[in-house]
């Protein structure tokens, strides 16, 4: 058995009985590996997330967490091994930027023991990893949304987690935070011993950012390789009814799609 | 600093533990007839309370009339505190309050009929009726409100509003029905009420008090967690389901027992834990048991406040909180106005 952080055993999942949202989904996710997961929309993405998240539970098949059965671990055991950033937050109440990264040490924590100077430590430690540290004592609700994005990646770290699971993180930022976010995801990766497995509609990004690439189709995997074997036209441009085009000689390696419209602007295909 | 450190905590609720005693002895003191007591006189007829002895007339004030009375006060401005801050963390909503998610409405309705059972069959318990009201019109509530498995915060405030106004009927309807002698007032139930009481039933509430507070500061920290909403509470380690059921459970447990002695107190679950979050921060490990203090002296000082006013006639310390709540919550809602577009 090889030494997978995260690996999923056809997994499937349904909502409703006779139409799976995930059918038999396999994957491996390495240490140090960042994988991304593409797919139009309704392709599982999310859902992925969330059955890997132990959110909802998997009808079939199986998740090994470091080779130990998802289902073997309590919801705090878990915790201190996958951290979740969801695609956008919505924190109610007006918390400081430290109390929610603090947050991230609730798994470590006793009923009714509070944060140490420890957790203290990791929560800012956390905090200067994600270029936040000026921001600890600003309000959640004041800070915008890039900030805010970091916020909560910093509570991830806090979770010392080493797996970090990231729906469709760069969603709801502008293109330079986009970059700087994917960019501080591949610098932790660096720095620590930790898997990342991020979902997103940016193929490009998926390309630039990841090792490998799991496309999605209706549920199932309709491909899973570095970016140069998934990001093909023709597959991609097939799953998403979209044609597609490879601008040449935009990165040394990784491709480089685009839509392929016509004079009329219409790129669907039939 | 904004972090939660034991010294915060303690230093806190410490002050608010004073600022308690102080509001306690002030109610002691004040009212229309004026006690005037040496330490000897007072320390006697405390011991003649103990023992059941016959009191002076100024003893039967003090301990008879307006301990009993503040006690009471303090139990349930705590008791309806608490339970408000704990819906608000649950429901991830600040306007949420026992009497306007219509919790009090139902655990009155329940009460009256357990005391109407009570007249009936010598015994009921009724903090236990008005235990199953409030639980029966909170999942009435959500089960109005909620649409797309979401609970936005404008059907929750209608569904309130809508089952608050049902079972107020049916309060009216049943008092007006059995209007037996062992039923206290409508004005009671309507405007809520605090009135002396015997020591025994102080003691009652007091007593089914304990696990709802138990459960509640237990799950503080879940509180918290939940403010990041519940999935990624659960990502966090929160069971998330067995949590939320505890909370329904305790919160109105604790809601239904003080309506069950004060009638329907409208506002304290909503103004309280707004100001402790604004002075002292969101953190429900503070917030919690700052809540049931400062809710404690809230109430404790209104019920002053409706003993003195036009004494010697008394108002209904519900007319008080009312008077106080009612444009607390137009603000309140004026401030959240583009979350209700949502």
């Amino acid at each position: 058995m090889t030494n997978n952080n995260l690996e999923a055993r056809e997994i499937s999942f349904s909502f409703t009985p006779g139409k799976p949202v995930l059918e038999r989904v396999s994957f491996a996710l390495a240490p140090g590996e960042i994988l991304s997961v593409i797919g139009p929309n309704g392709s599982g993405k999310s859902t992925l997330i969330r059955v890997l998240s132990n959110v909802l539970k998997a009808g079939s098949g199986e998740i090994f967490v470091q080779e130990r059965p998802l289902k073997n671990y309590s919801g705090k055991q878990l915790a201190r091994k996958i951290a979740v950033i969801p695609q956008q937050s919505s924190i109610e109440f007006q918390y400081r930027v430290l109390e929610v990264v603090l947050m991230g040490r609730a798994p470590y924590l006793k009923r009714f023991q509070l944060e140490g100077g420890r957790d203290l430590e990791i929560a800012r430690d956390a905090l200067a990893q994600t270029d936040c540290l000026d921001l600890e004592d600003r309000r959640i609700d004041e800070i915008s949304g890039g900030e805010k994005q970091r916020v909560i990646l910093a509570r991830a770290l806090a979770q010392e987690p080493e797996i970090l699971l990231a729906d469709e993180p760069t969603t709801h930022l502008d293109l330079a935070h986009q970059i700087k976010f994917m960019s501080l995801l591949r610098e932790l990766r660096d720095k620590k011993p930790l898997s990342i497995l991020f979902t997103t509609h940016d193929l490009n990004l998926a390309g630039i950012f990841s090792d490998r690439i799991l496309l999605l189709d209706q549920g199932r995997v309709a491909a899973l390789g570095t970016p140069e074997q998934v990001l093909d036209p023709e597959l991609v441009g097939r799953i998403y009814k979209l044609r597609l085009r490879l601008v040449p000689k935009v990165f040394e390696r990784t491709p480089f799609l685009v839509p392929a419209l016509d004079k009329d602007m219409q790129g669907l295909q039939e | 600093m904004a972090v939660l450190t034991r010294s915060k905590l303690f230093s806190v609720l410490g002050l608010l533990l004073l600022a308690l005693f102080l509001s306690v002895l002030l109610t002691l003191y004040f009212g229309p007839v004026q006690l005037n007591f040496g330490s000897a006189e007072l320390l006697g007829q405390f011991s003649r309370l103990l023992h059941s002895g016959e009191l002076s007339k100024e003893g039967t004030i003090l301990f008879r009339v307006r301990l009993p009375r503040t006690l009471l006060a303090v139990l349930v401005g705590g008791g309806l505190a608490l339970s408000g801050a704990s819906f608000q963390a649950l429901l991830r909503n600040p306007l949420a309050d026992p009497y306007i998610l219509g919790v009090s409405g139902g655990a009155a309705l329940a009460a009256i009929i357990g005391m109407v059972a009570a007249s009936a069959f010598s015994f009921a318990p009724v903090p236990i009726f008005a235990f199953g009201g409030a639980l029966i019109a909170i999942f009435l509530v959500l089960a109005v409100a909620r649409s797309n498995g979401k609970l936005p915060v404008i059907t929750l405030l209608l569904a309130g509003v809508v089952v608050n106004a049902f079972f107020s009927a049916l309060v009216m309807f049943v008092l007006s029905v059995a209007s037996g002698r062992h039923l206290p007032s409508a004005i009671y139930w309507m405007m809520g009420q605090i009135s002396p009481k015997p020591y025994s039933t102080i003691g009652m509430v007091a007593l089914y008090y304990i696990p709802g507070l138990l459960v509640l500061f237990g799950l503080a920290r879940d509180f918290n967690l939940f403010s990041l909403g519940e999935e990624s509470a659960q990502q966090l380690g929160v069971n998330v389901e067995r949590s939320k059921l505890l909370v329904f459970l305790a919160a109105s447990l604790v809601t239904a027992v003080a309506v069950s002695v004060s009638g329907l107190i409208g506002f304290a679950g909503l103004i309280v834990p707004h100001i402790i979050r604004l002075v002292f921060g969101p953190d429900h490990r503070l917030l919690l048991p700052a809540s049931f203090l400062f809710g404690a002296i809230f109430l404790t000082l209104c019920d002053l406040l409706a003993r003195v006013i036009i004494a010697p006639a008394e108002l209904s310390v519900g007319v008080i909180t009312a008077i106080l709540g009612g444009p607390f919550f137009i603000w309140l809602l004026h401030k959240s106005r583009e979350r209700l577009s949502r």
